[in-house]
């Protein structure tokens, strides 16, 4: 098996190969600046005197324009390792999403020969949810397909979903993500609620609840700065947090909480604040990780957050008071 | 002093960097004592060239501290994937990856005697044919050229253009999108997705721990061992110490837990006869050794075996047998349904039973009880009892609780 750590997939070498892909000449500045956006941020100091002066000789200077010497078809053939990983994705059970069987049989032919680099088999998610959703599900795959062709489009679509207690709901939104989870092995939409045009919000919906899904034909003039929609929905004041390295305490936490936005700092010798930045909708998926260190970890703070702790706690005291 | 370069020869020292500064984040430069405060200074400052937008600092103490502070929902790809792209790489390398390539997708097939001439007539470039011939027995290793032989001469030729099959097949960029940012060696698709100019503006990816992509360069072998059915030696580095350990055993599976960010290599101990884990971020280094025959019945066992498993531990006070846990919960029937919901699809097929109004029972046989902590304490607030086969469960989780309710109540944070 070929190297992970390769210079094939160098960023010098991406930035030069879409350069010659996007232009057949070009001035200096035109070439800082695509450096600067696709590379990191120190790399045009060691790339343009490689690319604009007798360095690697792929572009030619003629009246302060770099003309390039490379066919603007070149391309990148594909590695060993980028072939058993299409092979290896093949294997998933939500490529279905995405091609058909036939589909997912010709590529196989083309790829005869190249070992899958892993089996689904080779993984076990030991606290996943048991109720993923079902991707086999032909309406759950048009719908899937229709969101996904009008995210690409910015183009509303009429939506009919079932909600949790069973009542249908219908509506018209501006489909923005589709977000996978790999806890719960489920797909949502995030979506901008058509009717909140001059307020978005972002709303959630669970793929799987999706009854039916239609395309109106109209397409949002604007597109709505998701991120930015999903960072204003955060609370304020972020929950407070104080670890007690005990236990292995710091590392655990520190790694659960990895996928938040979060900032630490070290108050004592084994004495740590991290302040987490989280919303409304995921305010109960915090709160019950949180529980799950025990006395390791201490909520200070906000007092939203705060307070759904000690009921908790409360709620508990009253229940071992009774029963025990 | 040597020159700043922002390009590395080897992933190993970076990594444990990047992992300090994305996963602990309060780190200064007086913490990092197991290298010299330069090669801090060189390592953070090309942390701040490859991470730059996601890299924050702040001052503690008036220590200046770095952290990498990502929100895993609102973004397209892994930053920390720009890691694997900065393998330094020499002069050579560079003009031979564009010359080679771009000559044979013009010319079509060559030996490397022509290509030399080639680069030579057409980009004015002098190269001794050997360099030539090496860097294209390289990228036919790599897969990227392929080599075939006619009478004496060997010819070269590009492998086919990606794009070509991608738009024969346009859901596969789609599929690419989401796969690179949450698959087991994401990283390679996202250098498929740059090979053909793709972006992700469609998937995000929720539960997700980017820092896993550090660990890929000791996945690949644990895979390709798995694949072979070979044993493995292991280099591991103690938590509690600086020392490696070694082991050695036969790979059978990669343990992830979705919620802890944790992953774990199952392994089987041949000499001691019992399935181990060990966490894959404590890996330095994997040599693949020799088949071991029995691989097809280990697995199977292990297959029964995992069943019983709550978490990676087969065993509990060194031995290996069930333990029974029962959790008994009130839950308000009219407004709470969701918590049986929860106990359904997270409890691994414990059996539910509602013995009483509001009052319901979980049950499970595992073998390591003390594993199921971590969850149980997830339902605080409507806990009745916990019962296990060795009571030590339920006085841990009780001794915890009152722990953590006295934090609240009896320092100053009262009612």
């Amino acid at each position: 098996m070929t190297e992970l750590f390769s210079e094939i997939y160098n960023c010098y070498f991406q930035v030069i190969k879409s350069l010659i892909e996007q232009k057949s000449s070009l001035s200096k500045k035109e070439l800082f600046f695509q450096i600067h956006n696709s590379c990191f941020e120190e790399s045009a100091l060691y790339l343009l005197p490689k690319l604009t002066e007798n360095g690697w000789g792929f572009y030619e200077k003629k009246e302060g324009i770099l003309h390039s010497k490379l066919s603007p078809d070149f391309y990148a053939p594909l590695t060993s390792l980028q072939k058993s990983y299409l092979k290896a994705i093949l294997m998933d059970d939500k490529i279905r999403l995405f091609l058909t069987d036939q589909e997912i049989k010709d590529f196989d032919t083309v790829f005869s020969g190249i070992e899958p680099l892993y089996t689904p088999d080779d993984f076990y998610y030991y606290d996943r949810f048991s109720d993923k959703d079902d991707y086999k599900n032909p309406d759950y795959i048009k719908n899937f397909q229709t969101i996904l062709a009008a995210i690409q489009n910015h183009e509303y679509i009429d939506i009919l979903y079932e909600s949790r207690s069973n009542k249908r709901i219908h509506h018209t939104y501006l489909p923005c993500r589709l977000e996978y989870s790999i806890k719960n092995d489920r797909f949502r939409l995030l979506a901008v609620d058509s009717r909140l045009q001059h307020s978005p919000k972002v709303v959630t919906l669970n793929l799987s609840r999706i009854k039916e899904s239609h395309p109106t034909g109209t397409t949002a003039r604007q597109v709505p700065d998701i991120n930015k929609l999903m960072q204003h929905s955060y609370y304020h004041e972020p929950a407070r947090i104080i670890i007690k390295n005990r236990r292995n305490a710091l590392e655990r936490a520190m790694l659960q909480f990895a996928n938040y936005e979060k900032s630490t700092r070290k108050l004592d010798d084994d004495t740590y604040e991290c302040l987490i930045y989280y919303n409304k909708e995921n305010e109960s998926e915090l709160l019950i990780e949180v529980l799950s260190f025990g006395p390791m970890i201490q909520v200070t703070g906000n007092e939203t957050f705060l307070r759904l702790i000690k009921e908790r706690l409360m709620r508990q005291k009253t229940l071992f008071d009774k029963f025990l | 002093m040597s020159e700043f370069k922002e390009l590395i020869k080897s992933f190993s020292k970076s990594r444990e960097y990047v992992r300090s500064f994305f996963i602990y984040g309060f780190k200064t430069r007086e913490d990092f004592t197991k290298w010299s405060g330069r090669t801090y200074d060189n390592e953070r400052r090309r942390l701040e060239s490859w991470l730059s937008g996601y890299v924050r600092q702040d001052y503690n103490k008036k220590r200046k501290n770095i952290y990498l502070s990502i929100d895993s929902r609102l973004l397209d790809t892994n930053p920390l994937y720009r890691v694997w792209k900065a393998k330094s790489f020499t002069d050579n390398d560079i003009m031979l990856h564009f010359y080679i390539l771009d000559a044979l997708q013009k010319y079509g097939r060559q030996t490397a005697d022509q290509l030399t001439d080639g680069i030579m007539q057409h980009y004015n470039r002098m190269f001794d044919s050997q360099i030539v011939r090496r860097k294209c027995n390289q990228y036919a290793e790599e897969g990227m050229l392929g080599k075939e032989k006619r009478g004496r001469d060997i010819f070269y030729r590009s492998g086919p253009p990606f794009q070509k099959l991608l738009s024969a097949y346009p859901g596969l960029a789609h599929a690419l999108k989401l796969y690179q940012l949450f698959s087991p060696l994401g990283i390679i698709g996202n250098t498929i997705m740059e090979n053909v100019s793709l972006q992700n503006h469609c998937f995000r990816v929720r539960h997700n721990f980017f820092v896993h992509t550090l660990e890929d360069e000791i996945l690949l072998p644990i895979l390709q061992a798995i694949h072979q059915k070979r044993n493995v030696l292991l280099y591991i580095r103690s938590t509690k110490s600086e020392n490696i350990l070694e082991k050695e055993g036969t790979p059978l599976k990669i343990f992830t837990s979705t919620r802890t960010g944790r992953r774990f290599l199952c392994l089987y101990l041949p000499e001691k006869r019992y399935f181990t884990t060990v966490r894959l971020d404590a890996i330095e280094k994997v040599v693949i050794k020799e088949l071991f025959p029995d691989y097809a019945s280990v697995r199977n066992n292990l297959e029964k075996n995992k069943a019983y498993a709550w978490g990676i531990s087969f065993r509990n006070n060194n031995h290996t047998h069930l333990v029974h846990v029962k959790l008994t919960l009130y839950i308000d029937e009219r407004s709470e349904m969701f918590i049986l919901n929860r106990l359904d699809r997270e409890g691994k097929g414990g059996a539910i039973r509602r013995i009483a109004p509001d009052t319901f029972t979980y049950e499970i046989d595992v073998f390591d009880a003390n594993e199921m902590l971590p969850w149980l304490r997830t339902f605080t607030g409507r806990i009745i009892a916990v019962e296990s086969d060795s009571n030590k469960l339920n006085q841990l989780f009780k001794r915890d609780f009152l722990t953590m309710y006295h934090l609240y109540f009896k320092e100053g944070n009262g009612q």
